[in-house]
């Protein structure tokens, strides 16, 4: 494969499917956690009401899917980003910046321990039981997904996998 | 066609969604969850260690080998999570139904947030170098 495309091609690649993959799963959880903190009263209006007027019970099962499948592509290219990226970001003195990243990394995996108490109550949206906790842990998973999808980009920026 | 091949699924689904069995699993997974990765990585107790350069894996937590790159531990903190999860999370089916009822469901989301403290300092070096 890399008689094709360079060895830095493909783990950009990587990167971007990986980068592709959070976007997805950050529109669906921010569509979510709109939906349950400002639940709309009536028919949608502007721009925001429409935001967060979606049918929120529909995004769990892809939610669960997009972030396990996020995971899987972060969990690969991280075995380049130990030696290539983070030895010279450590290099470089950016230890707030590597420990941001290490803060990403235990949160998308305590939020991977959520998804299936997650997608239950979603998936059981009519129980009333299980609206304030349900609630909740879409408003953590989307904190998390945000942080994660922020401090990737800034690694990324001080160093990516093309450098 | 569609209908025939599309049934098992939905039905395998609506089973899911209706479990007892799979409540308890998901609640207990979901509250075990971030206590064992966040002991795991307090206590440097990965399941295997990687070393990415040699592609070696060696159990347990080991340190990096010379000459040989830095050691991985987060693969090891995440394969121990999901593993002794999935395994309270399967034992708690087996106990009576009024025990896990007592769970408060707030755990599930109140746990992640205080396990930001001991993550944050477990990652000390990283805030007081430079």
């Amino acid at each position: 494969m890399f008689e094709i495309i360079s060895v830095n091609t493909f783990w950009t690649i990587l990167l971007i499917i990986h980068g592709l993959l959070s976007v997805a799963l950050l529109g669906a959880l921010t569509h979510q956690a709109m939906a349950v903190l400002m639940p709309v009263r009536q028919a949608a209006g502007n721009f925001v009401d429409r935001f967060r007027a979606v049918p929120a019970a529909g995004y769990a099962t892809a939610v669960c899917v997009l972030w396990v499948l996020t995971f899987i592509m972060g969990a690969w290219i991280y075995i380049k980003f130990r030696i290539y990226i983070r030895i010279p970001i450590e290099q470089a003195g950016f230890w707030k910046t590597q420990g941001f990243f290490e803060l990403k990394e235990h949160f998308v995996t305590i939020g991977m321990g959520l998804l299936p108490a997650y997608w239950y109550f979603w998936k059981n949206a009519r129980d009333p039981q299980y609206e304030s906790v349900r609630k909740w842990l879409t408003v953590v998973l989307c904190v998390i997904i945000w942080f994660g999808f922020l401090v990737g980009h800034v690694i990324n920026n001080v160093r990516g996998y093309g450098s | 066609m569609s209908t025939v091949t599309g049934t098992p699924a939905a039905a395998k689904s609506s089973s899911l969604t209706t479990s007892a069995k799979f409540r308890t699993f998901a609640i207990v997974f979901g509250v075990a969850a971030p206590i064992v990765y966040t002991i795991s990585e307090l206590l440097s107790l990965p399941l295997f260690t990687f070393h990415p350069a040699t592609y070696r894996f060696e159990w347990g937590w080991a340190p990096g080998r010379s000459g040989e790159g830095p050691a991985m531990y987060w693969y090891g903190w995440v394969a121990g999570m999901l593993i002794g999860c999935t395994v309270l999370g399967t034992l708690a089916t087996f106990a009576p139904e009024r025990f896990i009822k007592k769970i408060p469901l707030a755990l599930l989301w109140v746990l992640p947030i205080l396990a930001i403290f001991p993550l944050v300092w477990a990652l000390m070096p990283f805030w007081t170098k430079g």
